[in-house]
């Protein structure tokens, strides 16, 4: 059932109240930051624990990405734009914080390292078809730590993309204006992050079906 | 224009499928899909478990902004704003 604008929670609200949040942050109107903080703060807290794992990391990124938003937002042409303005500045200083970050994978992600392969013998590979767990299941315990952790794995250029894409709900365009790449890189980047998600999940989950294919 | 290929090796069909989960293909490459999974149940078992896997991700929860924090990053912006 769709929700009436009076019913928006305060960080779905639509550009036009972003508008005048932004103009009245430009004017210098110390009352915009409650309903900055309000707005952006669970936004990039949750993008930051997406993307950096640890809380501290994440309440680091999102002072930084509020402060640094705010004192550069006389760079921003349209004041609608503030929700993409302030994910770009989010994932830069990100792609930073990141940078001094155990655990990030560094290198790229081959297609084939993704896909099942035939055997030596040229037998069609056995995929674990999973799919009947529950989703409510795969989002509680170790198979929800499991699911973040195989996130978190992506190399940050994957899992910069995945994140905007599916956890903050951006489009493709969006995701690569904020970025600052092309539709059709942010493609490839968002194809090849969800294909390594599923393979790590693999490895946990059900037992494998040996099916015939067709090749 | 480039028309949708008769049929689809099982490498070639893991290369349309976020397009194909987002619903973002044409009908014509989107029927060579479901007709080469129909055959295929490997290749149906990879779709089901990566549109899961997709689900999943997008259903990871959030987590609320703790009052302290709030009212810490409304204070530093205050202090930034001299």
């Amino acid at each position: 059932m769709s929700r009436g604008t009076g019913e928006l929670a305060e960080h779905e609200r639509p550009e036009s109240s972003d508008r005048s949040l932004a103009e009245s942050l430009i004017a210098g109107k110390p009352e915009a930051f409650e309903p900055f903080v309000t707005r952006f703060g669970p936004l990039i807290l949750n993008f930051g624990r997406r993307m950096c794992g640890r809380r501290t990391d994440a309440e680091d990124l999102l002072q930084e990405t509020l402060l640094k938003a705010y004192q550069s937002l006389k760079g921003l042409r349209d004041p609608a734009a503030l929700k993409g303005w302030v994910y770009r500045v989010a994932a830069n200083t990100c792609l930073k914080l990141r940078r001094r970050t155990a655990g990030a994978t560094k290198r790229d992600l081959s297609i084939d390292d993704l896909l099942p392969h035939p055997d030596a013998r040229g037998v069609a590979p056995e995929i674990a078809d999973w799919s009947d767990i529950p989703l409510d299941r795969l989002l509680q315990g170790e198979l929800r730590v499991r699911l973040e952790d195989a996130v978190l794995a992506l190399p940050k250029d994957f899992r910069v993309v995945l994140i905007l894409r599916e956890q903050e709900g951006f489009s493709t365009r969006e995701t690569a204006s904020i970025l600052g790449i092309s539709e059709d890189l942010a493609k490839v980047r968002l194809h090849r992050a969800r294909l390594a998600v599923r393979k790590a999940m693999e490895g946990y989950l059900s037992d494998p079906v040996e099916l015939p294919t067709k090749r | 224009m480039r028309h949708a290929p008769e049929e689809l090796s099982c490498r070639e069909m893991v290369e349309h499928l976020s397009d194909y989960i987002d619903a973002d293909l044409d009908a014509r490459l989107r029927q060579v899909i479901d007709a080469h999974n129909g055959e295929c149940p490997p290749c149906a078992a990879f779709v089901r478990t990566l549109s899961l896997a997709i689900e999943a991700v997008r259903a990871l929860p959030r987590e609320p902004l703790p009052p302290a924090l709030k009212q810490s990053l409304i204070d530093a912006l205050r202090k930034a704003a001299g």
